[in-house]
């Protein structure tokens, strides 16, 4: 499988939170590639599970995507919108999206030109309910195509930058989904003296229900949660930001200190260079549904350092895709091996 | 629309208008009698009158395009730029670029929303962002980009809605398409059709061109600005898309002549192309340069109403695209009426 | 159906948030002719179940709650001051009339001198004057920790109505009527009237747990966006119940929104889309219960919410239970 190529068809599958019904589709025929058994629950959460044993790992990365919906159709045909997910307003003026509605629509969110703005105005960032969508398309045309509530996403392509760098819609964290099925591939011929459970989790930009219905159902020993960190750019406060080139350990007050050790443990066994991801609170991952799932369950994170997150521009590097894949594999075996 | 989509493929940053000279030049010399290029860059190919060919109409169209020049790059391969042209920084953030001849692709960068405290969102001013092209060392970055390489917008030809195309510079490769088809006829007058060059940092090519040319009426083609959009308060719509081309009544740069105004919409009126006023007076086109060269002359401004001007997703309708280039032709073939008048 | 004595009594009953066995007590006696089954439990949820034909479990869950002021503290001089309960802002609360359980009134004043800028009025600036001049004459008419709801006239406006606490007796009101319209459904229907949902939803997460239903749907109001100088938004009162797709809190299971759409059409009710940018309802917390419930809204175009003042149409109520007991019997299948 080219893994580069099929994380781009991934991504240019539209998903935001809710709506996540393609992507699912997609990631169900991926996962079947390397797995004998793979299903998906009502919400569309994705499931392949392999080996057996004693202990139940659950390994999960999200498919959804931040997006936006249609929240008015104004007289003069032009769509205001909300957000779905945390987006910054500030990226959306020319930006170029898809509104899915009857069928899919091009549209571009407008700004007004300066004549019309005053300079204070200029100043300041644009609030979400002072851009519109633009269809191109008289007011009837659009009332027959679009209803409130159809959901809206960037229209962008994942783009190859330079060396293995990766730019484009949807890398958080379809590239953690993709850290799952490499992960499967380097597994699929082996026996595993443990129950591994992947799980594609729908719904994480709006509060994990896709991982806490999954926890829920499957009740593991452990959960590990897949996904994206911010990776390091020249105006990002340090501590907060990471190395573009190595996986990130998560470490803070919801991980289970003993299973971090070891994640640790096999990195440094596997002589693999890793940061530390280290909070104080929430991890804003599947990780904080997980934990708190029935009578709780321990948790670990494995992040991919991405920059520009919650943007069309999303930016990863392939080569520290695999590393992450790697370094999961790698600790399944040693679960596998030493329980 | 073919030959529009070709040259919205072309990159020329004012000051660096090579692609589109190149393309302009080999379409020119195909059609006119004369072709040549001036000091400063600009095209001027002439095509000569049947009937009165000492009476010269200047027709200028602009090749340049706002977009950005490098100024550094950073230890880290990350790179600073600068506009060229008036670009509303607040339409920079996250988006793609192309750099340089070796289209280098890259992503206009900034710190992810997270990070920030709400008191910070605010628009991020242009020496505030930087182009990331996935290089991890200056070194990396200087083998594919150096400063003063020019980057554009990575914005493709899309046509959707109702009959309507979105791409990058639109402003003003419409001008230079519409000026392109006049040139495959001939008329009872001289036509100059001049591609300008750095209109967008001032005019400059046209106010040489014009010297040059020292033509006896002027016209000047653009994409003007369109504010039909949601919120805007009507009188201050100022065009409209697909309400047919734009006459301007008065800007920054030029009143145009009464008369000859005058003239182009009886022209329109006479064969059924709808046409509109620019109701607003802001900005500045080559019409002034064109107006006050030399002893001064007669000039209009033929627009095509375009949404987003000057950000990556200009939006302007075939229609009104189409309607330019017939309703120039026309005038072209009548000029020699109103230049006896005047 | 007879929408508007059920709305107006529902409306002037006594339940702030933590406080709702009145209204309780009240909806038990509207619904006890036609319900198969009525239970309380330990949050103080309501549970009314009418049986269907067994093709599954609908869970319609209304909150009883609404929001009020809290005593928590008494003055020398026999004036009490309060903290919100619910959503409350100081600015629409000063001058208001309260009431508490046993009766006793009062009047909310302000440290008029000691606020400058009436829009950064706080709660701690606030009081309530129930006529008593000393702090012993003040406990003997309430305790601290005694909560209060607002007074108002209810008001028929005819196709409109306005009062106090439309959010949320409206959806209660909905629901009686829904149980009392309620036949030959393909589903059994468990009707929840929740509790303290106004202080997050914490009745209905309770409730989706034992009910274990298997589907969901959530009736409050929503901000209509039809007077002047409002929120730019969809919602409109007199255009139907609105089928919700998203607010704050929740993004609607897609297949639900489906079947509702569908018994609008089945029931030729006209019905509106809402996305609701703020705000957050009894959907979300049936949503993330266990493994999961599919869970929608339906939501009731109102002005004002959390005024004295909320108005909605009369009309959307009884669209809102012909909706709902279509949907009851045609079923939900995932």
């Amino acid at each position: 499988m080219n893994f580069k190529a099929e994380l781009k068809n991934l991504c240019a599958l539209s998903g935001p939170a809710g709506y996540e019904q393609a992507v699912s589709e997609k990631v169900e025929a991926l996962f079947s590639e390397f797995c004998q058994e793979v299903w998906h629950d009502s919400f569309h959460n994705v499931y392949a599970r392999m080996g057996g044993g004693k202990m139940r790992l659950m390994i999960c990365a999200h498919m959804d995507e931040v997006g936006m919906m249609v929240r008015t159709i104004e007289d003069d045909g032009f769509l205001g919108i909300t957000k779905v997910g945390g987006i910054d307003p500030r990226v959306l003026p020319a930006h170029e999206v898809v509104v899915h509605g009857r069928e899919e629509l091009f549209g571009v969110i407008g700004a007004k030109p300066p004549h019309v703005t005053t300079p204070a105005e200029r100043e300041k960032m644009i609030p979400l309910d002072e851009l519109y969508v633009d269809l191109g398309l008289p007011a009837e045309r659009v009332r027959q195509l679009v209803q409130v509530g159809d959901v809206i996403s960037y229209r962008a392509p994942v783009i190859d930058l330079a060396g293995d760098a990766l730019a484009g819609r949807t890398l958080d964290d379809r590239a953690g989904v993709m850290i799952l099925l490499e992960t499967m591939a380097a597994l699929k011929d082996t026996a595993l003296g443990v129950e591994v459970v992947f799980v594609a989790t729908v719904g994480e930009e709006v509060g994990s229900l896709g991982a806490a219905v999954a926890a829920f159902d499957q009740r593991p020993d452990l959960g590990i949660a897949i996904d994206v960190t911010h990776g390091d750019t020249p105006d990002a406060p340090a501590g907060e930001s990471f190395p573009m080139d190595k996986p990130n350990i998560g470490l803070g007050p919801i991980c289970h200190t003993g299973w971090v050790e070891r994640l640790r443990r096999v990195a440094k066994e596997q002589d693999m260079d890793y940061s530390l991801d280290v909070f104080g609170g929430e991890s804003w991952t599947d990780g904080d549904e997980i934990q708190l799932t029935a009578e709780g369950i321990p948790v670990a994170l494995l992040s991919l350092p991405l920059r520009y997150m919650h943007t069309s521009v999303e930016l990863i590097r392939m080569n520290t895709l695999k590393k992450c894949a790697r370094l999961l594999t790698q600790f399944i075996l040693s679960v596998s091996e030493e329980g | 629309m073919e030959r529009l989509k070709k040259l919205t493929a072309l990159r020329g940053v004012s000051g660096f208008e090579e692609e589109v000279r190149a393309y302009v030049l080999e379409e020119a010399k195909r059609l006119a009698d004369e072709v040549r290029v001036d000091a400063l860059g600009s095209v001027i190919a002439l095509k000569k009158g049947t009937e009165h060919p000492e009476q010269v109409v200047m027709v200028a169209a602009h090749m340049d395009e706002v977009g950005f020049i490098i100024t550094t790059v950073e230890e880290r391969g990350t790179l600073r730029f600068a506009t060229v042209g008036g670009i509303d920084p607040r339409v920079l953030q996250s988006k793609r670029v192309i750099i340089g001849e070796k289209r280098v692709p890259g992503v206009i960068g900034s710190m992810a929303i997270h990070l920030l405290e709400a008191k910070d969102m605010v628009p991020l001013k242009v020496n505030q962002l930087y182009i990331d092209i996935g290089c991890t060392s200056k070194a990396e970055a200087e083998a594919l980009v150096k400063p003063g390489d020019t980057a554009v917008f990575d914005s493709d030809f899309v046509t959707f809605g109702d009959g309507l195309v979105k791409c990058r510079a639109l402003d003003d490769r419409v001008g230079c398409g519409v000026l392109l088809s006049a040139l495959e006829r001939r008329y009872p007058v001289t036509l100059a059709a001049v591609f300008t060059v750095q209109e967008e940092i001032g005019c400059k090519g046209a106010t040489a061109a014009a010297f040059a040319v020292n033509p006896n009426a002027g016209i000047v083609l653009e994409g003007t600005t369109c504010a039909d959009m949601h919120g805007v308060d009507d009188a201050l719509k100022v065009t409209r898309i697909g309400r047919g081309p734009v006459i301007s009544i008065m800007d920054r740069a030029a009143i145009p002549n009464r008369p000859f105004r005058d003239f182009v919409t009886a022209t329109a009126d006479e064969y059924g192309i709808p046409w509109q006023y620019r109701q607003g007076a802001f900005g500045g086109t080559d019409a002034g340069a064109l107006q006050r060269a030399k002893g001064g002359r007669p000039v209009v401004n033929i627009a095509v109403a375009t949404r987003y001007i000057h950000s990556p997703v200009n939006v302007v309708s075939q229609a009104d695209y189409l309607n330019a280039q017939t309703l120039l032709m026309r005038v072209l073939e009548r000029m020699n009426r109103f230049l006896e008048v005047e | 159906m007879d929408m508007r004595n059920t709305l107006k009594t529902l409306c002037q009953a006594y339940g702030p948030t933590g406080n709702e066995g009145s209204v309780a007590q009240v909806i038990r006696e509207m619904v006890a002719p036609v319900a198969d089954e009525m239970t309380t439990d330990a949050m103080g949820n309501l549970i009314v179940t009418k049986k269907g034909r067994g093709q599954g479990r609908l869970m319609m869950a209304a909150h009883m709650d609404e929001i009020g002021l809290m005593v928590t503290y008494v003055e020398e001089d026999g004036f009490l001051r309060i903290d919100a309960v619910g959503g409350v802002r100081p600015q629409t609360t000063a001058f208001r009339q309260i009431r508490f359980e046993n009766g006793v009134t009062g009047v909310v004043g302000y440290e008029s001198a000691k606020v400058k800028n009436f829009a950064e009025l706080t709660f701690s600036r606030l009081f309530v004057d129930i006529g008593a001049s000393s702090r012993e004459e003040a406990l003997e008419k309430v305790s601290i920790g005694d909560i209060a709801h607002f007074t108002s006239d209810y008001v028929d406006m005819g196709r409109r109505v306005c009062s106090k606490s439309m959010d949320n007796r409206a959806g209660c009101a909905v629901l009686v009527e829904m149980l009392k319209g309620l036949e030959d459904a393909a589903m059994d229907v468990v009707a929840v009237f929740t509790v303290q949902e106004e202080v997050g939803l914490r009745g209905a997460k309770t409730a989706a747990w034992s009910v274990n239903p298997d589907v969901g749907v959530a009736l409050d109001v929503t901000s209509a966006a039809d007077h002047p100088g409002a929120p730019t938004a969809a919602m409109k009162l007199g255009q139907g119940p609105c089928v919700k797709i998203k607010d704050a809190s929740v993004i609607c299971t897609p297949s639900v929104v489906a079947w509702l759409e569908q018994a609008a059409r089945d029931a030729q009710v006209p019905w509106q889309r809402e996305v609701l940018t703020a705000g957050g309802t009894d959907t979300a917390a049936m949503q993330m219960t266990g493994a999961g419930i599919p869970a929608g809204c339906i939501s009731l175009a109102t002005r004002y919410i959390h005024s004295q003042g909320e108005v909605l149409q009369i009309s959307d109520l009884e669209q809102a239970a012909l909706l709902l007991i279509q949907a009851a019997k045609t079923g939900y299948n995932s």
